[in-house]
């Protein structure tokens, strides 16, 4: 009844050991970050199905929630409506289901013309980060299915994050909410560079920040961020909010602000992964060009030659 | 050799809880961390040795499915899984108010770890608001979840304790 183990350390030496293993990992694994897929297969062999399995039954709980949310909502709307006109009810609802519809298709649309030349795949949110610290998840797609580090995820019609490990079936994607995330951003209407830090200070009012935006930007509450032409990671002109309550910092050299994010983060379920790697030009890693991907080019470039002459 | 696949099986399926299950359930923005209630109730019942160890377990296997530098969780789970072995000798099965009290300053410590080596350290002064924030709810959200699977995981043990002393006659 002692214990488990066949070996019969003292439980000091175990814990010399362990913390020991456990400290070396951390030095290995940061030296060579990105590189450790290899530790990861085994763990997510196991796990990344069940995730799945959980995940759909979870979404399927809540989208019975839902209904029986719905059916409480309609029950007693309907007993309070029951004394106004029927029919005219009937016909303002079935418009309103209509505007939804044409609002929703319009959106769906817009976005697929707005990042038309990135090719994209859809992935599910299987996972959340191992702590409330960090607004990390993990999407059921990896290595296998195409994504590599450093891909960018867009939902709704803004950005979502970046992928920051891959694994053989799974991939890690920490949000621009995150508050390690800093995002090299800059305006739609004036082209002013800025950069947009996640926090999870200020997530929980519903925002984040933009710091290091010039002092003489003009630039105006309201006005659109989007991901910057010499960011090194994220792709050009994806949006990723809008701005508000601009303040001048200390230095009187740059000015600070509040984002509201695109993508509602609270309600994020699909995302798109764009399968382009931003192309720095300065990268020293030997480059995979497959056949797919040379495709995906030009698939990417005639598909931008259409929207410019579209616009 | 069945305590063992027992252990397993309910590291599992805690890492399953954690990770996957009660994102749906979130309470105040946080998700209970059931891993580290796992971790408290078995070094508790069987001591320091079995406390690290499961802690290095779990802790790594978190590490490994988010990704990043890996090791962070392992080490700071093994020293938890450690210390609450060291009141193994104080632990008696009617007893309830010392796990939960133990889970308690687990998570708080844990969660101060995490605030400095990820936040402070990286100029976020602001420790009022993350108390406010973070720590306090996912402190109290993992309290009142300890309530009920330490009691199972309580069971659990009693239920393999009984298993061995008959293997053994």
């Amino acid at each position: 009844m002692k214990h488990k183990f066949d070996l019969h350390l003292p439980p000091k030496v175990i814990l010399m050991i362990l913390a020991g293993i456990a400290i070396i990992i951390m030095i290995l694994t940061s030296i060579f970050s990105n590189r450790v897929p290899v530790l990861g297969t085994v763990a997510e062999d196991v796990f990344v199905p069940m995730e799945k399995g959980i995940n759909s039954c979870g979404v399927w709980f809540e989208g019975k929630l839902e209904d029986i949310r719905d059916t409480r909502k309609l029950r007693s709307e309907n007993k309070s409506l029951n004394n106004k006109v029927k029919q005219l009810q009937k016909q303002v609802d079935s418009q309103r289901s209509d505007q939804a519809e044409l609002s929703n298709l319009r959106k769906l649309y817009a976005l697929d013309q707005k990042y038309a030349s990135y090719s994209k795949t859809g992935a599910r949110i299987i996972a959340t980060g191992s702590s409330n610290w960090y607004n990390t998840f993990t999407i059921d797609k990896g290595y296998k299915d195409g994504i590599r580090v450093d891909m960018n995820v867009i939902a709704d019609e803004g950005l979502v994050g970046i992928v920051y490990s891959v694994s053989e079936k799974s991939a890690r994607v920490r949000s621009i909410i995150d508050d390690t995330s800093y995002v090299s951003g800059m305006f739609s209407t004036t082209g002013d560079n800025c950069i947009v830090n996640g926090s999870l200070k200020n997530i929980e009012n519903g925002y984040i920040t933009v710091d290091h935006l010039s002092k003489d930007a003009k630039v105006s509450e309201g006005d659109e961020i989007v991901t910057s032409n010499v960011s090194s990671k994220f792709l050009p002109g994806i949006s990723i909010g809008y701005v508000s309550d601009l303040k001048k910092d200390d230095n009187s050299l740059t000015m600070t602000g509040r984002v509201t994010p695109v993508v509602d983060f609270r309600h994020l379920e699909e995302v798109l992964v764009i399968t382009e790697i931003k192309d720095t030009g300065a990268d020293d890693k030997p480059v995979e060009v497959s056949s797919d991907a040379v495709e995906n080019d030009d698939e990417a470039e005639t598909a931008s030659e259409d929207a410019e002459s579209g616009d | 050799m069945k305590r063992f696949l027992v252990m397993t099986v309910l590291v599992i399926v805690s890492i399953l809880l954690q990770i996957s299950v009660f994102p749906f359930l979130k309470l105040a923005g946080v998700t209970p961390n059931v891993v580290l209630i796992l971790i408290v109730s078995f070094a508790l019942m069987r001591g320091r040795a079995e406390g690290a160890v499961l802690g290095f377990v779990c802790g790594l296997i978190l590490d490994l499915l988010s990704g990043g530098v890996v090791g962070m969780n392992a080490l700071i789970f093994t020293v938890i899984g450690y210390l609450n072995g060291m009141l193994h000798h104080l632990f008696f099965a009617n007893n309830i108010l010392l796990p939960l009290g133990m889970v308690l300053a687990s998570s708080l410590g844990y969660d101060l770890i995490m605030y400095i080596c990820g936040f402070l350290l990286r100029n976020r002064t602001d420790f009022l608001f993350y108390l406010r924030y973070v720590i306090f709810p996912d402190v109290t959200y993992t309290f009142l979840v300890s309530v009920f699977l330490y009691n199972i995981f309580l069971w659990i043990n009693q239920t393999l304790k009984k298993h061995e002393k008959r293997s053994i006659m």
